[in-house]
């Protein structure tokens, strides 16, 4: 039953659309960003891959979440999932082939999209390039589990909609926020308003440390390599997950 | 199929249509009233801080350098009017590049404005010196080829705001950066000295610019710095026999 769940998956995005929405991204993405980078009075083509790669990453998460929250919500509003926790599949496994779905989605997003700033590196395909595609698919993967799990928690798909876009937000954010945070706060309540974020902070994953456009130039920093990369995506997977089996696992149908 | 008649208007259907009718002279009324007011420059604007900028691009600190970059390439540009140089606040223009800088040190689309663009401002040492200190900044950080703007700097110090012992620091801390500098930049104290008008200083860094470091160079900051040799720097007559404009011609 887990395979063709897991083609069943693979088959509605295909059906929705979604792999030609991502087309269309891509070549709308391309289109303005040439058309910008080409205003720029030097350093037009570091201005058009700066805003394709921004483009990119923000279009390929987009797409991801509406396709993942529609097609859940729309699962749970004409009682596919019913049907489906019917037949010989359990809870969990009904969960996890959702996840290696919407995973195996956002790798194929990231393939195309990220695939396509690889491709029009006019210099040499250094680790920079490398590092920042694949934070692209990890970033991807993540955002799309993410999705499942609003999904499948909240009723509502306006709401789902905007928890996941939030989170993602939160989560490109959040070193400029642990940076003020860490600067300190002047009175009690910036203190208490502080702490709370940082406890926020321990649930919301890094991705300001993914997909740095800086990386398609200047090559990796420091400080983020490929094992971190990997590292942060497995620790939140995991997390994102477990949390939404237990979700399932706790429903009545 | 008969023919098509008409549908009979009711009392109904003329208040809609009379209804409809007063709409779009409101809207003309309207237009006529707003047709003159078009957007006024304000100056440059207060300057974001580098976090601010790197939030309104969701934490990518380059996709933000280069929108801000874009922003004060197009700063002056309103509504199809060009504002001249002299009328910008230089003083927050400066607030503006080190926003940029502390974005992204190591892009040079910021220094080429500030050097090329901005620093073509004649007659207002006030206004340069602004200029002159963030190139001073961009010119000392440890990438490659970035002492070409501390150079400009040097030139801009000398000749633009006419300030001897400020040239001459800026000379020394250019002769002594840690970097593979070209014998003329290492001299760069003793040409600060030279008793040389401004277009003779402009032409001769120019010229050992591109001499030495052209093949280091984007294309589009060689066509620019040829473009102020033989359009800013030489008279007509002068361009038209030097062999680098006539090679561009």
């Amino acid at each position: 039953m887990i395979w063709p769940l897991f083609r069943y998956i693979l088959m509605a995005a295909r059906r929705d659309r979604f792999f030609l929405a991502v087309v269309g991204f891509l070549i709308a993405t391309i289109c303005l960003s040439v058309f910008f980078g080409s205003s720029a009075v030097t350093e037009q083509d570091r201005f058009a891959r700066t805003f394709a790669a921004f483009g990119f990453r923000i279009f390929g998460v987009v797409s991801l979440t509406l396709f993942i929250v529609s097609y859940i919500r729309r699962s749970f509003d004409y009682r596919d999932i019913d049907y489906l926790l019917s037949r010989p599949i359990g809870r969990i496994q009904f969960v996890l082939t959702h996840a290696a779905s919407f995973s195996c989605l956002a790798l194929i997003a990231a393939f195309i999209l990220g695939g396509t700033t690889v491709a029009l590196e006019t210099g040499n395909l250094h680790e920079g390039v490398w590092l920042w595609w694949l934070s692209i698919a990890v970033e991807f993967i993540i955002m799309a589990n993410v999705a499942m799990f609003f999904s499948f928690v909240i009723g509502s798909t306006t709401a789902c909609m905007g928890a996941t876009f939030g989170f993602y937000i939160l989560s490109r954010l959040m070193g400029e926020i642990m940076g003020i945070l860490q600067k300190g706060a002047d009175s009690t309540l910036m203190t208490i308003l502080s702490k709370l974020m940082e406890l926020i902070s321990i649930f919301i994953p890094r991705l300001d440390l993914m997909g740095q456009t800086k990386w398609l130039f200047y090559g990796t920093p420091p400080d983020i390599s490929f094992g971190f990369v990997f590292a942060q995506g497995g620790v939140f997977l995991t997390l994102i997950v477990l949390a939404t089996v237990m979700d399932l696992h706790r429903r009545q149908f | 199929m008969g023919a098509a008649t008409a549908i009979p208007r009711t009392r109904s259907a003329t208040r809609l249509y009379l209804c409809f009718t007063v709409a779009i002279a409101l809207n003309v009324a309207f237009w006529l009233h707003a047709r003159t007011m078009l957007p006024s420059w304000g100056n440059v604007p207060p300057v974001p801080t580098a976090t601010s900028a790197a939030f309104s691009m969701l934490g990518d600190t380059g996709a933000a350098y280069r929108m801000l970059g874009y922003t004060l390439q197009n700063l002056g540009n309103t509504g199809g009017k060009y504002e001249p140089l002299k009328n910008y606040d230089y003083a927050q223009l400066e607030q503006w590049f080190f926003a940029t800088h502390d974005l992204d040190p190591r892009a040079n689309f910021v220094p080429f404005l500030a050097a090329y663009y901005f620093g073509s401002i004649e007659d207002e040492p006030e206004r340069i010196s602004h200029v002159t200190n963030y190139l001073a900044k961009a010119g000392a950080d440890p990438y490659p080829q970035k002492w070409r703007w501390l150079a400009q700097a040097v030139f801009f110090a000398r000749f633009k705001e006419k300030d001897m012992d400020k040239a001459l620091m800026l000379a020394n801390r250019l002769a002594a950066l840690p970097t593979d500098l070209p014998p003329w930049a290492k001299q760069m104290p003793a040409f600060v000295n030279m008793a040389m008008g401004n277009k003779q200083a402009s032409y001769e860094l120019m010229v050992h610019m591109l001499k030495t470091e052209g093949d280091k160079l984007p294309a589009n900051e060689i066509n620019a710095m040829v473009a102020y040799i033989c359009e800013r720097t030489l008279t007509r007559a002068e361009a038209a026999e030097n062999p680098l404009c006539q090679k561009r011609d």
